[in-house]
């Protein structure tokens, strides 16, 4: 089987008329005419329905229902039925002029406006300009901006330095309102979590108008590249991994305490956890690459909440994102629920919430 | 419904319109060579170096019907037709309206298709239709088209994911390999990016479409269909100056629009109401705005993906990718990034038949085929449903 | 020499910043005395030490203060009265300076100037002109300002109080002082970070 249907939810059955009949009417014939498609091998019974099918929406044309289009239509259609029919199965082709988008045939000169890949170095926030015993390191560009190892304060003291550079093709005042709303409320939260003894990384300081937010810099990698590591070409036994499911738990403890403090991430991803290894561990002594603690990075689109509802989205978010980053892990994510569902008191409903979530998001891929 | 009441001049029992079509018998010969060339086509269908599909497309307003060939190393369109069910100002295309003009138009277009293609119905490998997702009464108009034609001609059906159609289109006319793509439509906004065999979607709107948010928009201020709503709206804009505090919603990598489209709606009764005037802002400055907040979520949630999957290439597809502002917008951030984007005509762009062929034909060689009895559409069918046995 | 030359990490060339720390301070009424007068003589920061958990702590406000300073977006008279109300968790000015500051029975006090060019005054003050002038005017012993000394000068209720850490039970159930200690300053830390935002 080439294709396979994981979750269709809703099948519009072709030969039910309950569902064809009252939105459409021509193919009010449809449960008559499939039928007999299947069934029946006569190509004149064939030409028959063709017949049916013209006539029955011919006939709203000529009763003047029929909305403006951007073409004139085709001749045809205004024509008796007996051309309709003959129309179409002579190979006379009626030369009428088509309005529509038509294009002219065998043009495959399609325009493809690739710009050339540009590769440049990025220049410093203004702050990282001034003389440090290092120089920084440009450690990712995130979409959220970049960022940097660099130093804080002292040599000895390594930070983050979260910089989002004005983005050029957003409007201005649109972009300052949004650079200075993140910063602040990235810094907010994070402060918020930390007296809620959430470990998330420390804010050493910030300015919300240069656009920067200096933090604590966390030891480890994201568990997305332990989660990667520890998979590896593996496609069995994934299930069976009591040390990753182990990792899943920490994740959903880690996540349900964000939650019972009344913080919503709003982009859960397993590149927004680091693994902070143990203190002193090093890189030989992680047999399994996957102790360490959680710690919940990147709050820059997290807000304040303690609905059941934000809850639900924010582990839908994660669920989703965990599913297209680890495809072959995505049998151990029931153990972040599960860890999540014992964290805190409201965890059950936010998860029941959460299957409501999954429905409509599922749904979602139909016209609004 | 007052649908039935329209068809109900026409009693539709097979035996009453077998007295009608009479004259249909005259002419069966055009059907006759086809059915004994297919079968002969059938025997070739292993060993062969080159293969033609027709494309049946009619998910939303539009009807397309387009002929593609592929040779082992080559994509030649052979005709890419379309015809466009427009709405008066001020209203949205109904489905049972839609519905009609597609039935209408259906035998009509492709005959053209085929005609303008130069060849014969004998030539076609197989008949590729939009199984989804989009409105359903005009799906399955489109649908008994495409099932008319592959029993007429005795032809495979391919049914298509809409969206891998949009997609696999982008990738053959743009050259991208392996891009984040950004669909933005009517009916759909989401990022995709390929992995292990899927199109996996990345982002999306948690509520309406940014096109059917445009759409309704316009309807508020009617303004015209004519071509698109949307394209009206980025005319408008070009000329807007004043930036008007509209909400921002952005959820990881997923967007809402439908908070945006009801504080647009507002400020537009206002300057229906008060004037530019009274209101301190004009139409255009109105969508000014709605473009400059709606795109700049996109383009977000399109960094964001890029980011999380490490690509620098971005392909938008879908008749909103037309919009010139979003593409410069996408240009300017995929710049930034050291990366390029990959952007569409409104041949291209706009659904099209072409692209329900092309991807129906990608899985076609690979063996893929659509019974009958399997050739229902489903108004949601979603991006990662499809498994992609045509990439690594 | 009773000042130390503190050379912060991103902060202009042109910047210098001097750090003294002096307990068993006589004076502290006179001190005080001069920053209400505004005695240009005494453009100091003066700073309560008991309300300091550590050289990070107090070299943070620093910090800021010098990045306003550099930006132009200083919130009081200059850059010392700026270092510090930049300790506070509050955007009260006023409360700062009373909590922060110097006061009359202030008995351990650290001292920062910090210098650079103007227009008015190209060349500013050298180190050793500092070191003697605090010498000369500050009546108490000039000790190194170590996180050794500092801990053992500093009132933790009264920093608690002042950053609002009452009643955070995690915190009061940690056993180990010194983790304890450094949860604090970490919590001290991003309450300045985010004064009056």
């Amino acid at each position: 089987m080439c294709r396979e249907f994981s979750s269709r939810n809703i099948i519009i059955p072709l030969l039910n008329p309950k569902i064809s009949s009252p939105a459409e009417n021509g193919t009010q014939s449809s449960p008559q005419m499939a039928d007999c498609l299947v069934t029946c091998a006569s190509i004149v019974f064939f030409v028959l329905h063709i017949g049916l099918f013209l006539r029955l929406t011919a006939a709203p044309v000529a009763g003047g229902r029929r909305s403006p289009t951007n073409g004139t239509g085709n001749p045809s259609l205004s024509t008796p039925l007996q051309r309709v029919i003959s129309v179409i199965l002579s190979g006379i082709v009626p030369k009428t002029k088509f309005l529509s988008s038509a294009l002219p045939p065998k043009s495959p000169t399609m325009a493809a406006t690739a710009s050339e890949a540009v590769v440049h170095e990025f220049p410093l926030p203004a702050i990282l300009t001034n003389p440090a015993s290092t120089p920084p390191t440009l450690i990712t560009q995130g979409a959220e901006g970049r960022l940097y190892k660099t130093t804080y304060l002292l040599p000895s003291i390594p930070c983050a330095l979260k910089y989002r550079p004005p983005k050029p093709w957003r409007h201005p005042i649109l972009d300052q309102r949004l650079t200075r709303h993140r910063i602040l409320s990235e810094a907010r939260i994070l402060s918020k979590c930390r007296r809620d003894g959430l470990r998330v990384p420390d804010v050493y300081a910030l300015d919300e108008s240069a656009g920067w937010l200096m933090l604590e810099w966390v030891q480890g990698t994201p568990v997305r590249v332990n989660i990667n590591q520890r998979l590896g070409n593996r496609t069995e036994g994934i299930e069976d991994d009591e040390e990753l499911k182990d990792l899943m738990r920490r994740i959903g403890a880690a996540v349900g305490k964000m939650h019972s403090i009344g913080i919503i991430h709003g982009d859960l991803t397993t590149s927004n956890m680091m693994l902070n290894p143990p203190a002193g561990q090093t890189e030989t002594d992680n047999v399994s690459g996957l102790e360490g603690e959680i710690v919940i990075i990147d709050l820059g689109l997290a807000s304040g909440g303690v609905h059941d509802e934000d809850r639900a989205v924010d582990l839908y978010v994660l669920e989703r994102a965990f599913g297209s980053t680890h495809p072959r892990a995505e049998c151990v994510f029931g153990e972040v629920l599960d860890a999540y569902k014992k964290s805190f008191k409201q965890a059950g409903v936010a998860l029941k919430k959460l299957e409501e979530v999954r429905m409509r998001g599922r749904k979602r891929s139909m016209l609004g | 419904m007052a649908a039935a009441s329209v068809a109900s001049p026409v009693p539709h029992l097979p035996t009453s319109a077998s007295t009608s079509i009479t004259p249909a018998s005259n002419t069966s010969t055009s059907t006759s060579t086809s059915t004994s060339s297919a079968t002969s086509d059938m025997a070739a269908a292993t060993s062969k170096s080159s293969w033609i599909a027709l494309g049946c497309e009619g998910s939303a307003n539009k009807l397309g019907i387009g002929l593609i060939r592929h040779t082992t190393t080559s994509t030649t369109i052979l005709s890419n037709l379309r015809h466009t069910f427009i709405s008066p100002p001020g209203t949205g295309f109904l489905p049972k309206d839609t519905a009609l003009h597609h039935r209408t138009e259906f035998v009509a277009l492709a005959r053209r298709a085929i005609a303008e293609a130069g060849i014969t119905p004998a030539d076609v490998d197989c008949i590729c239709f939009t199984q989804g997702p989009g409105m359903g009464a005009p799906l399955t108009s489109v649908a008994i088209g495409a099932r008319t034609l592959a029993l007429l001609w005795d032809k495979p059906l391919v049914g298509v994911n809409h969206c891998v159609g949009h997609i696999e289109m982008g990738r053959d006319v743009t050259g991208a390999d392996n891009p984040v793509v950004l669909y933005v439509s009517g009916g759909n906004s989401q990022v995709i990016a390929y992995a292990e065999k899927r199109y996996r979607i990345f982002g999306e709107t948690l509520d309406i479409a940014v096109g059917n948010c445009l759409d309704r928009f316009a309807r508020v201020l009617n303004i015209s269909n004519d071509p698109a709503p949307g394209y009206n709206i980025e005319q408008l804009a070009k000329k807007g100056t004043k930036l008007l505090d509209l909400p921002y919603v952005v959820k990881g990598m997923d967007c809402s629009f439908s908070g945006i489209l009801a504080s647009a709606e507002a400020l537009a009764a206002q300057l229906l109401q008060l004037g530019p005037e009274g209101a301190g802002f004009t139409t255009e400055d109105l969508c000014f705005s709605l473009q400059e907040t709606i795109f700049a979520m996109l383009v977000e949630i399109t960094e964001r993906a890029m980011a999380h999957v490490g690509s620098s290439e971005v392909l938008i597809v879908g008749g909103v990718g037309c919009n010139e502002r979003l593409q410069d917008m996408i240009a300017s951030m995929a710049k930034e990034r050291g990366g390029s984007v990959f952007a569409m005509d409104e041949r291209f762009c706009i659904d099209n038949g072409i692209m329900i062929a092309h991807a129906g034909l990608l899985a076609y060689r690979t063996g893929f085929r659509t019974s009958l009895e399997e050739s229902v559409c489903t108004q949601r069918f979603r991006t990662d449903d499809v498994y992609v046995e045509w990439r690594d | 020499m009773a000042v130390e030359t503190i050379q912060l990490e991103h902060v202009p060339a042109s910047y210098r910043v001097y750090l003294a720390l002096f307990r068993n301070v006589k004076n502290a009424a006179f001190l005080h005395q001069q920053l209400l007068a505004r005695n240009a003589e005494f453009e100091y920061a003066f700073i309560d030490a008991s309300t300091i958990v550590s050289r990070m702590h107090l070299l943070s406000a620093v910090f800021k203060a010098v990045n306003n300073s550099v930006n132009g977006v200083l919130k009081t008279p200059n850059v010392h009265s700026e270092t510090v109300v930049s300790l506070s968790s509050s955007s009260n000015i006023a409360d700062a300076y009373r909590r922060f500051g110097v006061s009359p029975s202030t008995t351990d006090l650290f001292v920062v100037k910090i210098v650079f060019p103007t227009d008015t005054n190209p060349e500013p003050a050298s180190a050793e002109a500092i070191s003697k002038h605090l010498t000369d005017n500050v009546e108490g012993d000039a000790v190194p300002a170590t996180d050794d000394t500092i801990e053992t000068i500093t009132d933790v209720r009264a920093v608690r109080k002042s950053y609002k850490l009452n009643g955070l039970a995690w915190l009061d159930g940690i056993k180990d002082e010194l983790v304890k200690r450094k949860e604090i300053e970490r919590l001290v830390l991003g309450g300045m970070a985010l004064r009056g935002v």
